[in-house]
């Protein structure tokens, strides 16, 4: 993973080096623990609201997760036709209460496709007329002969639109009259569109037949008769085509009209129309609502968590790890945040790299593994071996993982720090003082911390200087970085990142989010600085004499060849005295960590048989 | 990306073939059995296929880890992951699309194996490539979206990029920051009869202030997760637009009709337009999946949350209470009156939209059931802002309190204005 590769290769070659060349695991390993131990906080955390966030009855209800992850409409625009007016979907109203009264007059047209065709035969020559204008006008004729009742309807209709002569709405003394006669000396306004007079006679009767079928099937209630033609009459023709389209091909079979309807008033689609629907996602959430099994399975879920954190059988406990995490992710979007997308996206990349190679149980038994094939073959750890046990060897699979997670990095960033120009409180700076000042994520319900904001704003060009750093800083640093990570640069800009999250998680609080974030700076880290770290220095050497020809002390000399990461063991000929439990886990850095094991009663004998038992002997 | 076990197979003795075999070989016959016992449909059998299909699947995964530069250890892998699929009982169906998910990608895994090594690296960086197009489109797709955009998204990456749940478009605290909401909800519980000072008998109601999330209360784990689940909880209903530009339409114009009537002097009860918002920013209809799916889940938490004797007489109103930050001038004091400090919780920092009551009711397609419903989907204040505001003439009069809490006056309850801080 060199950073500045040789001018003189291809773009090939490059682009080889930079996604194929094998790199060092430590990172990855590194990334992993860190990631595990986050993941495994928050999944801690979810233990104290499990029914409350995923549970039958959660803040999200099994019921409505469940509908939307089958039923949820998807659909996709023509792809090649300019006429957008044909994607037009049928819509009923997002108001409820007018909903109610659409779905109601859906529900209760005539079962029969010729009867029902011929009862909204009259919105179908509205929708498809060519003036919208004269459309609406149409439309509202059929809500103004409802309101004149079924004796005066019919007279109009007879007298006036078939006999073609107008008809007239007068308001006096707050009531509606209708009149053949123009009334001169009073409001009026004629009854039937001029354009609709103006057709043959035949289309008039016919058209009068039409109203009438119309007005016969509106609801009985006067109010949700009105909510049903303002719908249609609010609708573009587009539309208005679309839902006349909807009611003339209802189906026939109850069960299936039925189900139609019902998805209709509940994703506002017609589900014949949809591309796809529902999600494929996965969660076991989905499927399990029973308190005490959502507890097991949750502490199972911990636990592949915890092994995946060690690193222990890492390429499926990555796997089982992500899946679970997804699991909780799916089953509730309403309480994620930016540190569930982060957490992700660690994992996704964690698992295809193969994180466990470095900084792992697996890596502990490779090396035991090594060490007992080595003396298996030579009665020694021979040189090869101790170049296996010294650095884990590099392979492709952690230099993909690293190239991921940095590749995606910088596409987080740029598009954070470009969309905030859109806004304008990013140019003046008031973002940064809203972010600072926001009392629901920052300190600000300490009161020591109101006060210095408010000392630092009573200097109005500190107030200024620092909005305007802090805007510019950190749209500054988002853009830049994508392009200047891979220059010399490199350090300045992650350690800046840190720097960013540091600042916002002390500030607004979301700790984990910005641990994340900064864990995904880790990508950038040469593996040499964190093996550098990790790595004891000026530790004592120890020898440990075995006789190869045991099986029991060749056994042993592997698991403390495994344990040995310093290098710190000078393997010997059984001749050479072998150290005893206790000072195996004095001298060797890395057993030291677990030096508290001992006090257990009877693991140190445990341990005395495994790893030193000529020293027993 | 495997390749590298071979380089190291003279140090490092790989697992035995017939290890691989045996492990995915118990992996498949549990899968395979599980299948087997689905044929014979009986539920009570759903269990331990359940339990068949886990370990069965966890030992086909161990096998190809054994040695996953193997295209035989994936393809093992992709038969168990196969028998998986029928394995999992049908109402486990997202299960199911798991299997065959891991199915594909174990035959994908096999076949990129399979081919030379350039080729391999070709198709993986056609991977890449596509891969990180979805990304691209990802962060784009927020509106505007170009229509191009648009179609590829939704054709194409839409079902892949959810499934593994990349489809943030990293838009963090943009356009602008914006203020937190919250979430204030009155519970009401019917509670026997009273009679009243006029003699006449009236139903008697128990009320109950509820506020989500408050600090420290749901500051659960030291680092603040719970808190902030909940406050995403709140967010998601913040989403809406504020859609009274226009009142030419019939329902929006009815719903202005209703609001001014409260605003007009005398009214029961009295409600004024807010003075410091304008008119048209005042109604702020959810977005419409919150307000049709997530507002009656929210309310039907919070209800079966209560003991059972009282879910069925009890209607929740729900507030979203958007906590404005200062501006720097009210908040050292300089455009305050008197000059005096603006405190960031004083009440009127607060923008409470009405959101509806809810409460169980009969579902008018089967008497049997009941469900969560909007009570009155006319209520003239649903989705207004309720003002909280200085009193007129600004200054303040009441020795109690300086600012009318019209959240009160509409909830029929004195809120205490402490639950928020």
């Amino acid at each position: 993973m060199s950073m500045t590769p040789p001018n003189n290769r291809s773009f090939l070659q490059r682009w080889r080096e930079f996604w194929f060349a094998p790199g060092d695991p430590t990172t990855l390993g590194f990334i992993r623990i860190a990631t595990g131990l986050l993941v495994l906080y928050t999944h801690l955390a979810y233990s104290l609201d499990l029914q409350a966030f995923f549970g039958r009855f959660g803040w999200y209800g099994t019921e409505y997760i469940e509908r939307e992850r089958k039923e949820f409409p998807w659909f996709v625009p023509s792809f090649s036709n300019w006429d957008e007016s044909d994607d037009a979907q049928v819509r009923v109203p997002d108001y409820p209460n007018r909903r109610a009264a659409v779905i109601q007059f859906i529900r209760n047209l005539p079962r029969g496709e010729s009867e029902r065709r011929r009862s909204v035969a009259f919105l179908g020559k509205a929708a498809d007329e060519d003036n919208p204008y004269y459309s609406r006008l149409s439309l509202n004729l059929a809500y103004r002969l409802y309101g004149a009742g079924d004796l005066q309807r019919e007279t109009i209709l007879v007298q006036g639109l078939a006999a073609g002569k107008q008809w007239y709405m007068v308001e006096s003394g707050g009531k509606v009259e209708y009149r053949l006669e123009k009334p001169e000396d009073q409001k009026h306004e004629a009854i039937f569109p001029d354009a609709m007079m103006a057709t043959p006679p035949d289309v008039r009767a016919a058209l009068a037949d039409d109203l009438r079928a119309f007005v016969a099937v509106l609801p009985k209630d006067s109010t949700a008769a009105q909510y049903v033609i303002a719908h249609v009459v609010e609708l573009d023709q587009a539309h208005r085509k679309s839902f006349v389209r909807f009611l003339n091909t209802l189906p026939s079979d109850e069960a299936e009209r039925a189900k139609l309807i019902d998805y209709l008033e509940y994703w506002n689609n017609d589900e014949r129309q949809m591309s796809r629907r529902g999600h494929p996602i996965v969660s076991v959430w989905f499927h399990v609502t029973d308190p005490r099994t959502m507890a097991a399975i949750h502490g199972a879920i911990l636990v592949i968590i915890a092994l995946f954190t060690i690193g222990f059988c890492t390429r499926v406990t990555s796997v089982l790890t992500w899946l679970a995490v997804l699991g909780y992710i799916h089953r509730t979007n309403q309480i994620l945040f930016g540190m569930d997308t982060m957490m992700n996206i660690l994992l996704i990349y964690l698992m295809i790299g193969n994180s466990g190679a470095a900084l792992s149980v697996d890596r502990l038994i490779a090396r035991y593994r090594a060490a007992r094939a080595s003396i298996r073959r030579c009665g020694a750890i021979d040189d090869r071996t101790r170049a296996f046990l010294a650095d884990a060897p590099p392979t492709a699979g952690a230099n993909f993982g690293i190239r991921l997670i940095q590749v995606h990095f910088c596409f987080i960033y740029m598009a954070a720090g470009l969309s905030k120009l859109k806004g304008a409180g990013w140019w003046n700076g008031t973002a940064f003082w809203d972010v600072m000042i926001n009392p629901e994520f920052t300190l600000m319900k300490y009161p020591w911390f109101e006060e210095f904001v408010r000392a630092i704003a009573n200097v109005k060009p500190l107030y200024h200087a620092i909005t305007m750093f802090g805007v510019w800083f950190t749209w500054g640093l988002e853009i830049s970085f994508p392009f200047l990570v891979w220059t010399r640069l490199r350090p300045i800009m992650v350690w800046m990142g840190v720097l960013l999250h540091a600042g916002i998680g002390i500030l607004m609080g979301l700790n984990i989010f910005e641990l994340l974030m900064m864990t995904m700076l880790l990508a950038y880290f040469p593996a040499g600085v964190i093996r550098d770290r990790l790595r004891g220095s000026g530790t004592p050497k120890i020898g440990y004499g075995f006789d190869p020809n045991n099986p029991e002390q060749a056994r042993a000399a592997a698991a403390v060849a495994a344990v040995d990461v310093d290098g710190q063991v000078n393997f010997e000929g059984s001749q050479k005295p072998q150290p005893d439990v206790k000072s195996l886990f004095g001298s060797l850095r890395f057993l030291g960590a677990f030096r508290v094991l001992l006090w257990v009663p009877g693991v140190s004998g445990f341990l005395a048989k495994r790893l030193a038992p000529a020293a027993k002997a | 990306m495997d390749r590298d076990a071979t380089a190291i197979a003279d140090v490092l003795p790989p697992v035995e073939w017939s290890v691989v075999q045996r492990t995915a070989g118990a992996g498949s016959a549990l899968c395979a059995g599980a299948a087997v016992l689905g044929l014979l449909g009986v539920p009570e059998l759903n269990t331990p296929r359940l339990f068949a299909v886990f370990f069965g699947g966890i030992a086909g995964g161990l096998a190809v880890s054994f040695r996953p530069e193997l295209i035989r250890a994936w393809l093992l892998g992709a038969a168990v992951a196969f028998a998986g699929v029928f394995g999992t009982p049908a109402h486990w169906d997202s299960f199911r699309l798991l299997f065959a998910v891991l199915t594909g990608v174990a035959l994908l895994r096999a076949a990129l194996l399979a081919l030379p090594a350039a080729y391999r690296t070709a198709t993986v960086s056609v991977f890449l490539v596509v891969h990180f197009f979805g990304i691209l489109l990802a962060t784009t797709s927020p509106s505007p979206t170009p229509w191009m955009v648009d179609q590829l998204y939704r054709r194409a990456y839409e079902p892949y990029l959810q499934f593994i749940y990349l489809r943030n478009a990293y838009h963090f605290y943009s356009p602008e920051p914006g203020p937190a909401s919250l979430l204030v909800c009155l519970l009401k519980t019917e509670d026997g009869e009273e009679v009243g000072a006029d003699g006449i008998k009236r139903k008697k109601y128990r009320t109950e202030w509820l506020v989500t999330p408050r600090r420290p209360a749901d500051v659960r784990d030291p680092l603040g997760v719970t808190y902030f689940r909940r406050l995403s909880i709140t967010d998601q209903i913040a989403r809406g637009y504020p859609d009274m530009m226009s009142s030419e339409t019939f329902e929006k114009s009815e719903i202005r009709t209703r609001r001014m009537q409260l605003a007009l002097p005398g009214s029961n009860p009295h409600i004024p337009m807010h003075t410091r918002e304008p008119d048209y920013l005042e109604y702020r209809m959810p977005d419409v999946l919150a307000a049709r799916y997530l507002l009656p889940s929210y309310a039907q938490h919070i209800l079966m949350d209560l003991p059972e004797q009282d879910r069925g007489r009890t209607t929740i109103k729900i507030y979203r209470v958007e906590h404005r930050t200062l501006d720097v001038g009210s908040y050292i004091g300089i455009s305050n009156y008197g000059r005096k400090p603006g405190d960031p919780y004083y009440p009127t920092t607060y923008y409470p939209y009405f959101l509806g009551e809810f409460g169980f009711v009969k579902d008018p397609l089967d008497a049997k059931k009941v469900r969560i419903e909007l009570l009155d989907p006319q209520e003239p204040m649903l989705y207004w802002l309720i003002p909280i505001q200085e009193r007129p003439g600004g200054i303040p009069g009441d020795p109690k309190k300086d600012y009318i809490d019209y959240l009160s006056v509409h909830a029929g309850r004195e809120f205490d204005w402490s639950l928020l801080r």
